[in-house]
Order: C-alpha cells, then structure tokens, then sequence
C-alpha cells in the first residue's frame, strides 16, 4: 500500500488507472468466492 | 568459435523448441484417436471434459497471438490506461462467462439436446430462418477472424525460421490439420490444456525478464515518468487521457478509444461461439461448476501479466534504437514485445517465450476450425444434403475442417493491417451479433425470433460498416454502436412482439 500512495503522490499515475488494476482484483475475488459457494453449496 | 557461429546455435536452439512444441501437439493428437471415430466423438469428444480441460481450453482459445503480441505491446504507443482496463474488462468477461452463462447454457444444451451455436438459436426461438442466418454469420466472421489469428502465429514463425509469412502459415496449418483429424475436440482441448500451459509460463517469463531488468513496476513507472520520448513526456504514458494514436490525441479521444477497446474485446467472451461450444462438450455440471473457479484465474494470471507491459519497453528498447526505429514500433506495436525479448531474453527461454505466441495462435485455430466445421455441417450441409449415415458425416466433417484451416491463408495474403485491429473488429462484431440472441435469450423469456434476426443482421452490418467508414474519424470502437443497435432491436422487437400478441 505504501509504494502505491507513493507512485500516486510522486508519480502522479492516473488514479482511474489505478482503479482498473483494482476493479479487476476486486471481480476476480468476487467471481472466485461465488464459485467456492456454489461449491461448497454443492450447487 | 566464432560470434556468428555462437548466434547460429543460439538461433538454432531456439528454433527447435518451437519444432519441438509443434511436434509435440501432433502427438497428443493421437490422445483423442479412439474418442473421435464417431461424429459425437470428433465433435464433441463425447461430452467428457472435466474442469481442467474445459478452463484452460476456452482460456487458450480465447487468448490468440495478438493477446501476447498486440496485447502486449499496445502500451509502447497507448498510456498504462489501455493495459489496466484491457486487464479490467477481460477479468469482467470471463467472470460473466462463468458466473451467469456456463451452466444455465449447459443446463438449456442438455435439456434441448442441441449440437452447435445456430442450432441452439433455432430451438430457443423455435425457427429455421434465424438458425440459418446466425450459421452465415459465423462462417462469415469467423473466417475473417481465422485470418489475423494465423498472421499473429506465422509473423513470429517467420522471424525465427528466416522464411516467407506464407509458408510459415502453412507450417503453423499443418499440425493444427493433422491432430484436428486425428482426434478431433478432444485432441484439440487436450493440446489447449498443454498450449495454455506454455502461454502462461511464457508470461511469467516474459514479465519476469522485463520487470527485472526495469527494476520492477514501482521503479519503472518512477522513471517512465521523467522519460522524454520522442519529445513527449513520459507522463504521458501515465494518464487516461494522455499518450496514445495521434489522430485520437488531437481529438481528445484517447479514453474513449481505450474502453471501448478494452470493452470490445474482454467482453467478448461472453458470446463467443466457439468458447461458448465447449460446454457442449462438459462431462457434467460437476465439470462447469469447478471450473467456475478455474476459468477466471488463468484469465486474470494472463492479462495481469502481459497487458501492461508495452510501456515499460520504453526503458529497455529506446535507448538502444534510434528515433525512427521507435516511431515505427509505436506504428506496429506486434513487435515491441518480441524485439524486447530479442535483446535482454538467453536462447533457449527466449525460444520458449517465442513458441508462445504461436501456441496461442495454434489454440484458437483448431477451436475455431472445429466451430466452423461444425456450424457448417449441422446448420447449411446437413438439412440441405439429409445425409443420414454417420461415417459419411465424419468424413465430411473432417473434410470441411481441413478446408477451414486452409482457406484463410490465400486470404491472409491479400490483407493487412495491425493483428490487434483485425481480431478486435470481428471479435467485437460477433460479440454485438450474439450477446443479445443466445446470452440475453438464455434468460429473458420475452426474446423472439424478430428480434434475435435484427440484432444479428444489425449488429454485423453496423460493426463492418463502422469499422471500414466511421472507426477511424469518431475513434469509437466498432463494438459499442454495433452491441447499442443490436441490443436495442433485439429489445425493441421483442417488447413489441409481445405487446402485439396481447
């Protein structure tokens, strides 16, 4: 995290690039625990 | 011995991974062998994948040459914007594809007990027109696709053998024809298991040389930032709206450019036929279920590792080239990637890293062959000839499949163009055409038959025509004005249909 906020505050990359690279992880996690649920559910 | 001497054997080492690996496929062709001596089985691989094959398979068939080259090296002219959203839309593409599609698809294919794409449509919409109309456009845009993925594969062929692109295409062909007729679907997604395999080690490869030498993404960015590139910022590189074709530039058009790419070509997935038709092919739900969790890893691992890492070729390439060179690589991004790996890769991985495009290239064709081979036969051959017996119907299946990866080659000679372009525009268009008939339609119980035929016939007229005409002047990409008209026909139509029955 400190080496993000460091490339954003001195480097001065884009946050809504930022933001893709996050949405990404965040669906992948999202998708990922679904398919454990249904899994899991033995769905 | 000599400098050049010492090259010829690196040179050569290399060149023999890539044999190597060629021949390699040919022989897990014979791994399907007994499975394919039925139509079922060619087709089909008689409804046995398991959930490795059926993830690794439709990730390897969806990931073509230009994945690795174009993908990799759009971000050498396009800001970082293009490889965090390009990375974004595919890892939202594959979830839908898992998530929602896969066994509400498997669950309609085994209850209808439907054998291709065209033929799904016709039985959800109860009619032969719009079975016939939707297996034209699949033969027709899948042709065209087949031809920039072959290119993809044979440009980098035809670098590391010193031989012409058609013969090179040609080399690429001939395994691809030889395990497809040997073992037909199941060699195919045994070989897409072990091509995705290489695919992924060649990224992690090809990003571990690249951000080692850079010193890593943080250290990279830091010092692209104070970077001048042909007299522009490296700033630039940095923003959304920032670096990318000149003409968008001068517009204001980047970000728009850069989403509706990104859009186009991850969301494909979720109406690709030829990935859809591999839960044809699912041993059971079991099978779809895990790969839920399968699929949408190795897609996220792939393009977290090699769309993002045009820009830091800057560091790596530019020092050591002139002026021009850049502004011809910024021109035809396919080569970033490959003259990157030229320079800082030792033979031996650097013939591994170059196999993987052409694994990537030989994945998409055999699956794609085989979609077309298939569409072909059960949707236009098959009620037009009424052939009944099953080994004429294999023959014909196989010959037809040969045909198909034939054909685009004399057609690859006569075109041109960034690979990157060529499979964006028909993926994009095929996505407008099928999004709303076969996704939408598995769901929505209003869609009818008028509708699905609008947005099929809409969706590829509007996607051709803008991408010939309007792409180049509006800098939108093909896909969003063709998936709006397709959408809003297939909606428009279908709500009226109903109301008028009412």
């Amino acid at each position: 995290m400190g080496q993000i906020h460091y490339v954003l505050n001195i480097v001065e990359v884009d946050p809504i690039i930022i933001l893709g690279y996050i949405v990404s992880i965040v669906v992948l996690a999202l998708g990922i625990l679904y398919g454990v649920y249904k899994e899991v559910k033995g769905e | 011995m000599t400098i050049v001497a010492q090259l010829q054997i690196t040179l050569f080492i290399d060149v023999m991974i890539i044999f190597i690996v060629m021949l390699l496929t040919i022989a897990i062709g014979f791994i399907g062998y007994r499975t394919s001596k039925t139509l079922t089985g060619f087709m089909f691989a008689n409804k046995t994948l398991g959930p490795w094959l059926l993830a690794f398979s439709i990730m390897a068939t969806y990931f073509s040459a230009a994945s690795f080259l174009g993908g990799g090296g759009a971000t050498y002219l396009y800001n970082l914007g293009f490889g965090a959203w390009l990375t974004t839309w595919h890892v939202i593409g594959v979830v839908v594809l898992w998530v929602i599609i896969a066994e509400r698809l498997f669950n309609y294919i085994s209850k209808a007990n439907v054998m291709s794409i065209p033929e799904l449509i016709g039985y959800r919409y109860g009619d032969k027109l719009v079975r016939t109309i939707a297996a034209i456009i699949i033969i027709a845009l899948f042709s065209f696709y087949l031809v920039g993925v072959y290119k993809g594969g044979a440009v980098i062929l035809s670098m590391q053998l010193g031989v012409d692109l058609e013969l090179a295409m040609l080399l690429l062909a001939i395994p691809i024809i030889i395990y497809i007729v040997i073992g037909g679907l199941k060699a195919a997604t045994v070989n897409n298991l072990f091509l995705g395999l290489l695919m992924l080690i060649a990224a992690v490869l090809t990003f571990s040389y690249i951000m080692v030498y850079v010193g890593g993404p943080i250290k990279g960015i830091e010092q692209l930032a104070y970077m001048n590139i042909l007299n522009k910022s490296g700033m630039l590189w940095l923003k959304l709206d920032g670096m990318g074709p000149p003409p968008a530039m001068e517009r204001s058009m980047v970000s728009m450019l850069i989403m509706s790419i990104a859009f186009s070509i991850g969301m494909a997935q979720i109406a690709l036929p030829n990935l859809l038709i591999h839960f044809y092919a699912a041993k059971d739900r079991r099978a779809v279920s895990k790969g839920r969790i399968i699929g949408p890893i190795l897609v996220f691992l792939y393009a977290m590792l090699m769309f993002s890492l045009g820009i830091f070729c800057h560091l790596i390439l530019d020092y050591r080239i002139s002026e021009k060179e850049i502004t011809q690589l910024m021109r035809d991004t396919d080569w970033v990637i490959p003259k990157t790996i030229s320079l800082i890769v030792p033979s031996g991985i650097r013939g591994l890293i170059f196999a993987a495009p052409i694994a990537a290239s030989m994945s998409t064709i055999a699956l794609t062959v085989l979609t077309l081979a298939n569409t072909l036969l059960r949707d236009i051959v098959q009620p037009i000839l009424k052939v009944e017996s099953e080994k004429v119907l294999l023959y014909i299946a196989k010959a037809i499949a040969i045909a198909f990866a034939v054909i685009p080659i004399p057609i690859a000679m006569i075109g041109g163009g960034v690979i990157i372009d060529i499979v964006g525009a028909a993926f994009g268009t095929i996505f407008a055409c099928f999004v709303g008939p076969v996704t939408i339609g598995l769901y929505w119980e209003k869609a009818s038959r008028e509708g699905a035929i609008a947005s099929m016939l809409l969706g590829a007229i509007t996607g051709i025509v803008w991408y010939i005409y309007l792409y180049r002047v509006t800098w939108i990409y093909p896909t969003v004005p063709a998936t709006a008209i397709a959408l809003i026909s297939f909606i428009t139509l279908s709500l009226m249909k109903t109301r008028f029955k009412r």
